[in-house]
């Protein structure tokens, strides 16, 4: 959960990567980590198996400028995809501020892509969330790839809330910030908790 | 002061403090988040990390023992060790219902004694109820602390990043 430290004059927040399996989470949050530098750089944190498929999470932690006087830190975690791992999902998904859906674009995925998403509804609806209120952001990953679902396709089976969405190509680094940098937008200005 | 000043500040009153010269210490809320820390671990990246991992672990523990239906004795520990280093997390309390300790501890010839004087430290700032009043404070208010944020002001906040 989002949490304003008024003391310090601090922001923390938890950010999502949900999505099915070979999706690209981590290999979203792995550029980010790649193009973070200097102090600000914050290790990141992978629970995968030998094959490089996420276990448990992963986890960035980000340490960004100021806005409006407060220092803010966005904490990025991945859920692993696999279905089976739905319990794991669960846990990573509690007090989550934002979330991005890493859709798989390929034709065959389609399925995956909805099973996710629908997995994702249930959870949110589980732990007292709404998925039309909470701020979530669609990446329509692999475009890179000859085979894939057009956006309108997408958009119409997958994103039927209107959210914001970007087209990705992860591994080469495109679309990644443009997502996660709307998703912050969504969660900064989501946070209650009023000057004090 | 700030919690930080405070904890430290509160820290010196503990009796037996010397205990704990080789432990590191970290508050943590329910989400993983470092509400303050004690001892060497570095404040920030690492410490968030460690954060992250402890509450993560735990929170796995305890959907573990929700299917096994281990009884819950409301002050459960988790623990990993040798016979010289190793942690441990202790549960929030009634007292402090949103707030895990965890201990790291390295060359110590007798851990047990931490864990016997952990949750000591733990009550010492119980009693002394610094902890609750932020808790509080950062929950309070109900209108949007940011209106209207720009595209301008997200991009100053990575570009921060070297992004
Ligand atoms: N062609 C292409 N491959 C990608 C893209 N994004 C990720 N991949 C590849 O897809 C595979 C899976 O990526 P991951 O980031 O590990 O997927 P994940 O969503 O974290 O998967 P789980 O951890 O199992 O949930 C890797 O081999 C990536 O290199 C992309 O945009 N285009
Ligand atoms: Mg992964």
């Amino acid at each position: 959960m989002s949490f304003v430290n008024h003391n310090k004059k601090e922001v923390n927040c938890k950010i999502v990567y949900y999505g099915p399996g070979l999706g690209g989470k981590t290999t979203n949050i792995q550029h980010v980590y790649k193009k973070t530098s200097g102090e600000n750089r914050g290790n990141i944190i992978k629970l995968n198996n030998e094959n490089e498929r996420t276990l448990f999470f992963d986890f960035l932690p980000l340490e960004l400028g100021e806005i409006r006087g407060y220092k803010t830190r966005f904490h990025l975690y991945t859920v692993p995809g696999q279905v089976f791992y739905e319990a794991s999902r669960k846990l990573i998904l509690r007090a989550v501020d934002g979330l991005i859906f890493v859709a798989d674009s390929q034709l065959e995925k389609m399925d995956a892509n909805i099973e996710s998403l629908e997995g994702l509804e249930k959870n949110l609806t589980e732990q007292g969330y709404d998925i039309s209120k909470i701020p979530l952001v669609f990446q329509w990953n692999k475009r890179d790839l000859p085979n894939v679902t057009s956006v309108e396709d997408l958009e119409q089976k997958l994103n039927k809330w209107g959210s914001p969405s970007f087209e990705g190509a992860a591994v080469n680094g495109d679309g990644v910030f443009e997502t996660l940098k709307e998703v912050s937008k969504l969660v900064l200005m989501n946070l209650k908790g009023g000057l004090s | 002061m700030n919690l930080q000043e405070k904890i430290n500040y509160h820290f010196k009153s503990f009796p037996h403090r010397e205990l704990f010269q080789e432990v590191s210490i970290l508050i943590l809320t329910k989400d993983g988040q470092v509400l303050g820390q004690l001892g060497k671990v570095k404040e920030g990246a690492q410490a968030q990390s460690l954060g992250a991992l402890m509450v993560g672990m735990w929170q796995a523990s305890e959907a573990v023992a929700e299917m096994i239906k281990v009884k819950d004795n409301k002050d459960t520990g988790l623990n990993y060790q040798d016979s010289s280093s190793g942690f441990f997390l202790l549960q929030p309390t009634e007292k402090n219902p949103k707030i895990f300790w965890s201990f790291i501890f390295e060359n110590q010839v007798n851990p047990g004694k931490i864990k016997n004087y952990a949750r000591q430290l733990r009550a010492h700032f119980n009693e002394l109820e610094i902890l609750k009043e932020t808790k509080s404070k950062a929950t309070s208010k109900e209108e949007f602390l940011f209106e209207n944020v720009t595209e301008e002001e997200v991009d100053n906040l990575f570009s921060f990043a070297g992004i």
